[in-house]
C-alpha cells in the first residue's frame, strides 16, 4: 500500500465512520421534505379550490337575493307596469336574462325551460326552486330559479340565472403552468372546466374520469382524494372544496410533477450539497492525511537513521577496538602474536563482510519476475551444506530432514536462501559445542514449511515479542545490528508466508518458515546450489 | 462523437424538413347545412368559401373606396358608367385564361350592362336600382364549368355537398393554408363539440359569451376583428317624416343601446348628449329573436324612448322580415352593411334591395349613384331613415398554429391566403 492509497483509507474511515450518519440524516430528510413538499402542494391547492368555491357560491347568492328583490319590487308594482318592468330587469341585471311571473293558470311555453310545472309551483307555495345548471342554445350555462312573490300569493318569480360568471371564475383559475380547476354539479357532472380538452364534455354532457371523485367529494369534500391519474393520463395533486348552496364541488388539479418541481428542485440542491460535502471532506481528508503521513514517514526515517546509527557506530566501535588491539599486537613486532593478529584479522574481516552483506540484502525487493521453482529438499540439502562449513568451527553438527515428497515453492532463490542461512547462522551461535541443528522440510497441505531447530540457550519470553523487530537484536555481541531476523521476515513475508517462533529457556528454539507451496514444474528445474557469498 | 451529432442533426433536419412540407389543412366547422358553392352565395359558411374561390373586379380598400382586386386598375367614366381594365395574366383555377367574354357574361348575371374594347369593359346600371359600385363588389368573376363555376380566387373547389366542401390552394406556398375544408355540424352545440375536441380547428361566427368557452383551449386562438356589420334602428319612414325622425335620431343615446348590444359592439356617432324624445304616441319596436342581443337593444330602445315607447315585438326572422317588408312597424332593431359607406345604399337607395322602410331621398340616391358615399352619408345625417348604433365584431377560433390570423373587414376569409402556419 502505498502513501495515497493509506490516505485514501484513512479519509474513506473518516468519511464512513463520521459522514455516513450525516448522509443518512440527509436522507431522512430529503423523505420528510419530499412528503412534506406533496402535503403543502395539496395545500395551496385546496386553498385555491376553497378560494374559487367561495366566489362561485357568492356569485351564485348575489343572483339569488337579486331575483328576490325583483320578485318583491315587480309583484308590488301596479298590473299595468307588471309586464314592462318584467321585460326591462335584463337591462338592469343582464345575469337574470328572461324573468317571468307565474300564477297558478301560467301555460306551459311560460314555465323556465329547465324547471317542472312541480318545481315552480314549489316557489309558488313559498319555497324556492331550482333547476340543475344546464346550457342554453347560446351555448352559455344557465340556472333556471324561481322564488315566491311575496306581495303576490300564489305566485312566483322565475328568471334564468346566467352563469357565464361560473365559467369565467374557473376557467380564469391558473396554478403554475398548467394546473387549471374544474366544478362539477351534485349529480357529478362537469359544468365548467378550466382545461379545454374537458369543455365538450360540458357540451355533450358525457362523464370525465372524474366524476364519481366529484360525486364523493359533495357528499364529503374530505374524502375526496388528493392524488389520482388526471383526464389527460397524468398523475395530479387535487384540492377539493364544496359549495353548500348549490351543491357544487370544485377542484383544482395540478400535474404532480409540475406541483413538486420546487420541492424535488430543494431535494436535489440537497442531495448535491451533501454529495459535494461529501466530497469535499474526503479530498480535505485524504490531503491532511498525506500530509500527516509525510510528516510521519520523515519522522520515522530520522529515528531508523538514529537506530541505525546507534547500531553502526555501536557494533563498528566494537570491531574497531579489536582491530587497534590487533594493531597494537603488530606494533609489537613480536613473531609470537602473529597467529593471533592473523585470527583477529580474519575473524573481523568476515564479521565485517557479514555486515556489509545485512546491508545489502535490504536494498534487495522480491520480485515476481525472479521468482522461480523451487524444490525445498534440494534447498535445504544445499543451505545444510553450506551452514556445516561454519558450523564446524563451532563444533556443531548441521542436520537435514527431507520431507518424504518434493516440496515445491516458487521464490526468489537467493533471498531465501539469506533468510535460511540467518537461520541456520543463529541456531548455530546459540548451539553449544557439540550440539546438532536441525533443518526439516515437510508439506502441510498448501504451504510448504521448513524448520530450523536448536537445543541451545534458548530466547528470553520478553525477547519473543519483538524478535523480528528492525533494530532489536537480542544478541547484542558486538557483530549484529538487529538487521537479521526482520530481515528474515520481511523476505518470507514477500513471498507471501509467514515466519513464527517458538523457544524455551535453556532448551532451545525452533523457527518455522511457512511459505505458499506451488505444483511441480513440468520440467523440474535444475537445482545448482550458488555459492554463498 | 463528431459524426454522431452531424447525424443527429441531419435527421432532426430532415424530420423538420419533412414537417414542412405537411399541408396544413383548416378544417371549419359550422351548424347546419352548407349551401351549394357558387358565386353569388351570401348565406351560411359557404359564404366564407366564396371569398376564398371568387373575386370580384374591385374590392373596398382600407378607408372603403374601391380598389382593383382581379380587375388591374379602373376609372369612373360618367356619374353611373365605370370602366375596368382586364388583368391579362389573370386565369381561373383550372388554368385557363380570363377572357373579356366571362367577365362581360359575370357582369350581366349579376344585372349589369358591361360592353368589352381593347382589354377594358365598360360597366353601367342594369336595372337594379342598387348603386353601381355596390353591384360591382358583388358581382364576381367566374366562368361556368361542368360542377362548380371556377373563380379565379386562390383557392379552388375539390368537393362538396351540404356537409362537407373542400377547397385546395390553386398554387402551392410554403408555410400557408394549403386546403380548406367546411364542415357541417348538426347544431352549434356539435360544432363547438367538435373544436372542443380537436376533430375541426376552426370555427366561424362567434359571440362574444360563446368565445369564452374556447379562451385558453391550447389548440385554438380566438381571433376578433371588425366586420362591416353594424346594429342599426330603422324608422318606418311611411310613418314617420322626416323631422320626426332626425328629432328621434337625435334623442337616442348610442352609447347606451350599445351597451344593451353587448358582444363588444363598438358605438357609432356623437358623443355629445342625446335630445329629448320628440312627443307624439308611442312608437312599436320590432326585433328579431335569432339574436338575442337585439331584442335587449329594443328593450333599451324602449327604455329610452319613455312615454314614447310602445310595445316590444320579437318574433323569428321569417315573420319579424315579413313585418318588415309590410312596413308594419315603426322602429325596428336591425342589422345593416356599414362598410364600406357606398354599401349603405343597398338599406336606403330608393328601391335598394334591402330598402323595406320606404326611405326615398333623392339626394341620397344621386351621391351614390355617382359614387360620392360622403354626400350620401351627409345627407343621410340630415335626413336619416335610420340610425347606426354600433359596429359588429367578428370573432373566430382558429388554430393556434396560425401565426398571424386576422379576420377581413370585407371578406371574412379574405385575409386567410396570406396567415403563415407553422408545423
Amino acid at each position: 500500500m502505498n502513501r495515497r492509497q493509506a490516505a485514501t483509507r484513512l479519509a474513506v474511515l473518516v468519511a464512513v465512520s463520521g459522514l455516513l450518519p450525516i448522509a443518512a440524516v440527509g436522507a431522512i430528510s430529503l423523505e420528510v421534505m419530499r412528503r412534506n413538499g406533496e402535503v403543502s402542494a395539496r395545500r395551496a391547492l385546496k386553498a385555491v379550490a376553497e378560494q374559487a368555491a367561495a366566489r362561485v357560491g357568492g356569485y351564485v347568492a348575489a343572483q339569488k337575493e337579486t331575483l328576490r328583490a325583483v320578485a318583491a319590487a315587480v309583484a308590488a308594482a301596479p298590473d299595468r307596469d307588471q309586464r314592462r318592468r318584467l321585460e326591462e330587469v335584463v337591462l338592469d341585471a343582464p345575469s337574470l336574462g328572461r324573468v317571468t311571473m307565474l300564477g297558478p293558470e301560467a301555460p306551459d311555453s311560460d314555465l323556465p325551460p329547465h324547471l317542472s310545472r312541480a318545481g315552480v309551483d314549489q316557489a309558488r307555495g313559498g319555497q324556492e326552486a331550482a333547476s340543475p345548471v344546464y346550457i342554453d342554445q347560446d351555448l352559455t350555462p344557465k340556472l333556471d330559479y324561481c322564488v315566491p312573490a311575496r306581495a303576490r300569493a300564489g305566485h312566483a318569480v322565475c328568471a334564468q340565472l346566467d352563469m357565464l360568471e361560473l365559467w369565467r371564475f374557473v376557467q380564469r383559475i391558473r396554478v403554475g403552468d398548467s394546473g387549471y380547476a374544474l366544478a362539477f354539479d351534485r349529480e357529478g357532472k362537469l359544468i365548467a372546466s378550466g382545461a379545454g380538452a374537458l369543455r365538450a364534455a360540458i357540451l355533450t354532457g358525457e362523464a370525465v374520469p372524474q366524476a364519481g371523485t366529484a360525486l364523493a367529494a359533495v357528499r364529503d369534500p374530505a374524502a375526496a382524494p388528493g392524488r389520482y391519474q388526471g383526464p389527460l393520463g397524468e398523475e395530479v395533486l387535487a384540492g377539493w372544496a364544496w359549495v353548500p348552496d348549490p351543491g357544487w364541488a370544485v377542484v383544482v388539479e395540478q400535474p404532480a410533477r409540475e406541483a413538486l418541481r420546487t420541492a424535488r428542485a430543494a431535494q436535489a440542491i440537497l442531495g448535491v450539497l451533501a454529495v459535494l460535502a461529501l466530497a469535499v471532506s474526503v479530498a480535505l481528508g485524504v490531503w491532511q492525511s498525506l500530509r500527516m503521513l509525510a510528516e510521519m514517514e520523515l519522522e520515522e526515517r530520522w529515528r531508523t537513521a538514529g537506530r541505525i546509527a546507534a547500531g553502526v557506530t555501536h557494533d563498528l566501535g566494537h570491531r574497531v577496538a579489536i582491530l587497534a588491539q590487533t594493531a597494537g599486537l603488530a606494533e609489537t613486532g613480536d613473531v609470537v602474536f602473529l597467529p593471533r593478529i592473523r585470527d583477529n584479522l580474519r575473524s573481523e574481516v568476515n564479521t565485517l563482510r557479514k555486515f556489509v552483506q545485512d546491508f545489502a540484502d535490504l536494498s534487495r525487493d522480491v520480485k515476481a519476475i525472479e521468482r522461480m521453482p523451487l524444490d525445498l529438499n534440494a534447498f535445504a540439502e544445499s543451505i545444510g551444506k553450506t551452514a556445516t562449513i561454519h558450523a564446524v568451527q563451532s563444533d556443531v553438527a548441521v542436520a537435514v530432514a527431507r520431507a518424504p515428497q518434493p516440496v515445491w515453492v516458487r521464490g526468489d532463490r537467493y533471498l531465501l536462501e539469506r533468510a535460511g542461512l540467518n537461520l541456520l547462522s543463529n541456531a548455530v551461535e546459540a548451539s553449544p559445542r557439540g550440539g546438532e541443528v536441525r533443518l526439516e522440510v515437510e508439506r502441510d497441505g498448501e504451504w510448504a514449511v521448513i524448520r530450523v531447530v536448536d537445543r541451545g540457550h534458548g530466547i528470553d519470553a520478553e525477547r519473543l515479542e519483538r524478535l523480528f523487530d528492525a533494530f532489536k537484536s537480542t544478541k547484542r555481541t558486538g557483530a549484529h545490528i538487529g538487521m537479521g531476523l526482520p530481515n528474515v521476515k520481511r523476505i518470507v513475508e514477500a513471498h507471501g508466508g509467514r515466519v513464527t517462533v517458538m523457544s524455551e529457556k535453556g532448551r532451545g528454539s525452533t523457527f518455522q518458515v511457512t511459505i505458499p507451496a506451488s505444483e511441480p514444474p513440468a520440467r523440474p528445474a535444475a537445482i545448482t546450489p550458488r555459492p554463498t557469498r | 462523437m463528431r459524426r454522431a451529432i452531424a447525424l443527429a442533426l441531419s435527421y432532426l433536419a430532415a424530420c423538420s424538413a419533412g414537417q414542412r412540407t405537411e399541408p396544413f389543412v383548416l378544417r371549419i366547422v359550422s351548424a347546419g347545412d352548407l349551401a351549394p358553392l357558387g358565386p353569388s352565395v351570401t348565406v351560411t359558411t359557404t359564404a366564407a368559401a366564396v371569398d376564398l374561390v371568387y373575386q370580384s373586379l374591385l374590392r373596398p380598400g382600407k378607408n372603403g373606396e374601391l380598389e382593383p382586386a382581379a380587375a388591374k386598375a379602373w376609372e369612373r367614366i360618367a356619374p353611373d358608367r365605370i370602366r375596368v381594365q382586364l388583368d391579362p395574366a389573370l386565369s381561373f383555377s383550372d388554368g385557363s385564361p380570363v377572357q373579356a367574354e366571362d367577365v362581360v357574361a359575370s357582369l350581366a348575371a349579376a344585372g349589369l350592362e358591361a360592353r368589352a374594347a381593347g382589354g377594358w369593359v365598360e360597366i353601367g346600371r342594369g336595372p337594379s336600382r342598387d348603386p353601381l359600385d355596390v353591384d360591382v363588389l358583388y358581382a364576381p368573376v367566374y366562368k361556368r364549368s361542368e360542377s362548380v363555376p371556377l373563380g379565379t380566387g386562390p383557392f379552388a373547389f375539390v368537393e362538396g355537398d351540404a356537409r362537407h366542401i373542400v377547397l385546395r390552394r390553386v398554387q402551392a406556398v410554403a408555410g400557408r393554408i394549403a386546403r380548406v375544408e367546411f364542415q357541417a355540424a348538426p347544431t352549434t352545440r356539435d360544432a363547438f363539440a367538435l373544436a372542443l375536441r380537436g376533430e375541426a380547428n376552426a370555427i366561424l361566427n362567434l359571440d362574444d359569451r360563446q368565445a369564452e368557452l374556447l379562451e385558453g383551449v391550447p389548440r385554438l386562438r380566438i381571433v376578433r376583428g371588425q366586420g362591416p356589420h353594424a346594429v342599426a334602428v330603422w324608422m318606418n319612414a311611411s310613418r314617420l317624416g322626416p323631422a320626426e325622425r332626425s328629432a328621434l335620431a337625435a334623442s337616442l343615446s348610442v352609447a347606451e343601446l350599445a351597451r344593451a348590444y353587448g358582444n363588444g359592439c363598438e358605438p357609432l356617432g356623437a358623443a355629445s348628449a342625446p335630445g329629448n324624445v320628440p312627443l307624439g304616441h308611442p312608437l312599436q319596436v320590432a326585433a328579431p329573436s335569432h339574436d338575442p342581443a337585439l331584442p335587449r337593444t329594443g328593450l333599451a330602445l324602449r327604455r329610452i324612448l319613455g312615454p314614447r315607447g310602445g310595445d316590444l315585438v320579437v318574433e323569428p326572422s321569417a315573420p319579424y322580415l315579413a313585418r318588415l317588408r309590410a312596413r308594419d312597424f315603426d322602429l325596428a332593431m336591425r342589422t345593416v352593411i356599414a362598410w364600406p359607406p357606398a354599401v349603405l345604399g343597398l338599406f336606403t337607395h330608393t328601391g335598394g334591395v334591402f330598402n323595406w322602410g320606404a326611405y326615398s331621398n333623392p339626394r341620397v340616391d344621386q351621391a351614390f349613384d355617382r359614387g360620392d358615399a360622403s354626400a350620401a352619408r351627409d345627407e343621410l345625417r340630415r335626413d336619416p331613415p335610420l340610425v347606426l348604433v354600433c359596429r359588429r365584431e367578428r370573432i373566430a377560433a382558429v388554430d393556434s398554429r396560425i401565426h398571424d390570423a386576422t379576420l377581413g373587414t370585407w371578406g371574412q376569409l379574405e385575409t386567410l391566403p396570406d396567415w403563415e402556419v407553422s408545423p
